[in-house]
């Protein structure tokens, strides 16, 4: 098998303040996210990327998926 | 040295297959066999991708993460029909529970991951993923490593695979399975993680364009020299790939191979829709004059008892009052009625008279959560041998191997294969689909949720 070349992401750092770092570590727990900043990075990617509309899963795309299921005979 | 675990996901790998008629060719998993413990796989009911992906990754059977099919009622519409996101999935996935046990994971190519839910690690969607255009990974900026990667566009699936030639659609399963591959090693090699989960969908995709061509007991069997071995050569290309990734993993790795279901001939439909119109459950406002699309707007609600849906297994529901938009059989009548349907779908022949092994699994069998939405009846003519055609009406018979999108040589079948060399068992028969997600946390020391009603494979 070809072999990948390695790829190495890198970092920056913020400053958030305290009282907002200990509100994100109160609404994580519990859920799929162990740190701050994975938190942090997850919702502002989600904000950049978002499309125009609201709704991820729009009607263009959800049919989009829907004519693929019936090409594979699924539906 | 910390311990991982490995899973490895080959949609639609055949037990009868790869344990038996094709073991001795595919030495990375007859190893894993020899050396380990290994067994059939019950899948879902029924046992389609989506739905089966979801019990593997959750625990949890359909009765408790609510999916049935590839596409749901919404607000039990007759006909506002929805196709499932990863967004349907209210259960925890074992990656979500393992972030909160601050352990990461890669999940790469895993059937209904998209849209993204927040956990610690790394993930590609797979299967029903939308496209590349959107975003697929998490991080996104793996996105783009992708990109770099492989110097363009990354195929996730195969869009348009009935428009293909079979020699073009041969060379973009090998094209898309190997830059799988591909990725898989990537992101082995330099991603962090305790559990990595991929999947390989091609296997799917070989088995339902290339079986007749290898099934001479197939109805529809082609000799075509040029794809008589295709399906067994891409299995053992699948075979070296998978041994080549088991080379990167530290030794005491936990090895998991497993597939969500199995494949089977299809050797032609029921017109399920047909034989509710001509049972009299389904009254249609006017007479079919002939073959077309069926639309529930045919339908008369204020006389219709009993309606279906499906490709493959049928998913028969009640036109009840109360849950129903328009139903007219009341809580009373459910049971007499679902007992007098069952009675009749057993008897329906094949095309050629002979009587059929039609299995029907009642709402009973799936209860849970989900009931106000569940079919109340899943059939399986001919224990799946014959699908269900609901799209097409006015057929000139009871039978035709076509629905409205084409016919299809295979459906799937209930059992998928398990291996693993966390122990030295040999054959254990059989497992549950959801034992997969216990013995995974197990493996890795978390504590299983009292949710999760499989059993640790150990």
């Amino acid at each position: 098998m070809k072999k990948a070349k390695e790829y190495k992401t890198e970092y920056g750092t913020i400053s958030l303040p305290m009282s907002l770092i200990n509100r994100i570590k109160e609404n994580i727990r519990g859920t799929g996210i162990s740190s701050v900043s994975g938190y942090v990075s997850f919702i502002l990617r989600q904000i950049l990327s978002s499309p125009k509309s609201d709704e991820l899963f729009d009607k263009k795309t959800e049919e989009e998926v829907k004519e693929r299921l019936k090409s594979l005979g699924y539906i | 040295m910390t311990k991982k675990v490995f899973v490895f996901g080959i949609d639609g790998a055949p037990p009868e297959l790869i344990f038996n008629e094709w073991l001795e060719d595919l030495p990375n998993i007859k190893k894993l066999v020899q050396n380990g413990t290994y067994s059939k796989l019950n899948s879902t009911i029924p046992p389609v991708s989506a739905v089966a992906w979801t019990s593997i990754y959750t625990g949890k059977y359909p009765k408790d993460h609510g999916l049935f099919d590839y596409t749901y009622r919404k607000n039990n519409s007759y006909s506002d029909i929805h196709v499932i996101s990863a967004n349907n999935v209210k259960e925890k996935s074992v990656w979500e529970i393992l972030s909160e046990n601050n352990k990461k994971t890669i999940a790469c190519l895993t059937p209904l991951t998209w849209p993204i839910k927040p956990f610690d690690g790394t993930m590609v969607t797979g299967f029903l993923t939308p496209g590349i255009e959107k975003e697929y990974t998490s991080p996104s900026e793996l996105k783009q490593e992708i990109e770099t990667l492989f110097g363009g566009p990354f195929i996730i699936d195969i869009a348009d695979h009935r428009s293909l030639s079979k020699e073009d659609l041969l060379k973009k399963i090998y094209e898309m399975t190997e830059m799988h591959f591909m990725l898989m090693d990537h992101l082995i090699k330099n991603k962090e993680w305790d559990l990595f989960f991929g999947v390989i969908m091609g296997s799917d995709r070989m088995n339902h364009n290339f079986w007749k061509y290898f099934d001479k007991e197939h109805r529809r069997y082609e000799y075509d020299p040029k794809f008589e071995k295709s399906l067994k050569e891409y299995y053992m290309f699948l075979d070296k790939r998978l041994g080549e990734l088991i080379e990167l993993l530290d030794e005491d790795t936990t090895i998991i191979i497993l597939s969500d279901h199995g494949i089977k001939r299809m050797d032609t439909r029921v017109n399920l829709s047909d034989w509710l119109v001509k049972e009299g459950y389904m009254v249609l406002k006017e007479p079919i004059k002939e073959k077309c699309k069926f639309d529930m707007d045919f339908v008369d609600w204020n006389k219709t008892k009993v309606f279906a849906r499906g490709a493959w297994d049928g998913q028969v529901f009640i036109n009840l009052k109360g849950r129903e938009q328009n139903g007219i059989v009341s809580k009373e009548d459910y049971n007499e009625l679902i007992e007098e349907v069952a009675e009749k779908l057993k008897k329906i022949p094949g095309d050629d008279g002979k009587i059929l092994n039609t299995k029907i699994f009642k709402k009973s069998d799936y209860s849970g959560k989900y009931d106000n939405i569940s079919p109340d009846m899943i059939v399986y003519f001919d224990d799946l041998h014959y699908g269900c055609n609901t799209s097409l009406i006015g057929n000139d018979t009871l039978w035709s191997p076509a629905t409205v999108m084409g016919s299809d040589e295979v459906t799937h079948s209930q059992k998928g294969i398990f291996i693993t060399n966390n122990s030295k068992k040999g054959n254990l028969g059989e497992i549950e689909i959801i034992d997969i997600a216990p013995t995974i946390l197990n493996e890795l020391g978390i504590t299983i949720p009292k949710d999760m009603e499989g059993e640790i494979i150990n």
